[in-house]
């Protein structure tokens, strides 16, 4: 499984969510990659997820990855919810 | 340790200001003061706060202001300045922040570490409000360790 974390920069809040992101996969036993980057050079299409906030969601370039948006980067009861959701659905 | 990637040249406590574009120059001034950016770094920040808006607002009340490595970054680092009104830079899921943590980050993946220190720090919320109300500079790096 691949995964993309983005943002603006590259180096802030997509590093954070590759972080938790990574945290919780590995916490669930489920081998994926996670990458980060900014918005300018990220390809959606490369990977299975995209894990984004609000504004990067609407600027992504069309894809088949799944996108999720959160916005509160620090909730990770929320992220993981919503992770797992989505890791199960590119499962089946 | 937290208090390695900061200093008291890079914090500023219980400022009134409350215009977005201002309190964003104050904490990149202050990673300038701090030595871990020069003052294109502060350029950068705003130029990024007007074409992609306030994602960097992470949490309700705690915005992360920062730019790229190679637009000013000297040394990997943060710049603390707490407000005692909220500022709102227009982040509808987070709402406004009263506490501002600029980035200096001198590649894409040196300041994992740090990142994840402050996470784990800032996720405890009474530790967030105690940073956001302390009254000295000391106390809030105290607040770090």
């Amino acid at each position: 499984m691949q995964i993309l974390t983005v943002c603006g920069a590259g180096v802030g809040t997509s590093l954070m969510e590759k972080m938790f992101a990574e945290q919780i996969l590995s916490a669930a036993g489920i081998n994926a990659t996670v990458d980060n980057a900014d918005i300018t050079s990220a390809t959606p299409d490369d990977y299975d997820i995209v894990l984004t906030t609000s504004t990067f969601a609407d600027m992504l370039p069309a894809s088949s990855a799944t996108i999720i948006v959160q916005d509160n980067i620090m909730d990770r009861n929320a992220l993981q919810t919503k992770l797992l959701a989505a890791v199960a659905t590119v499962e089946d | 340790m937290l208090t390695n990637y900061t200093n008291l040249n890079a914090i500023a406590v219980r400022q009134n200001d409350i215009d977005a574009t201002s309190v964003l120059t104050q904490t990149g001034d202050l990673l300038t003061a701090g030595g871990f950016a020069d003052n294109r770094y502060t350029t950068a920040i705003l130029d990024s706060f007007r074409s992609h808006g306030a994602y960097f607002v992470i949490a309700p009340g705690i915005a992360l202001p920062h730019a790229r490595p190679e637009q000013g970054a000297r040394r990997t680092g943060i710049s603390i300045l707490t407000l005692t009104r909220p500022v709102d830079f227009g982040n509808a899921a987070n709402g406004p922040a009263n506490l501002l943590i600029g980035l200096a980050a001198t590649s894409s993946d040196d300041h994992i570490e740090l990142l994840q220190e402050l996470v784990v720090k800032l996720s405890e919320r009474w530790r967030y409000t105690a940073i956001v109300e302390a009254t000295t500079k000391a106390a809030v790096l105290h607040l770090l360790e």
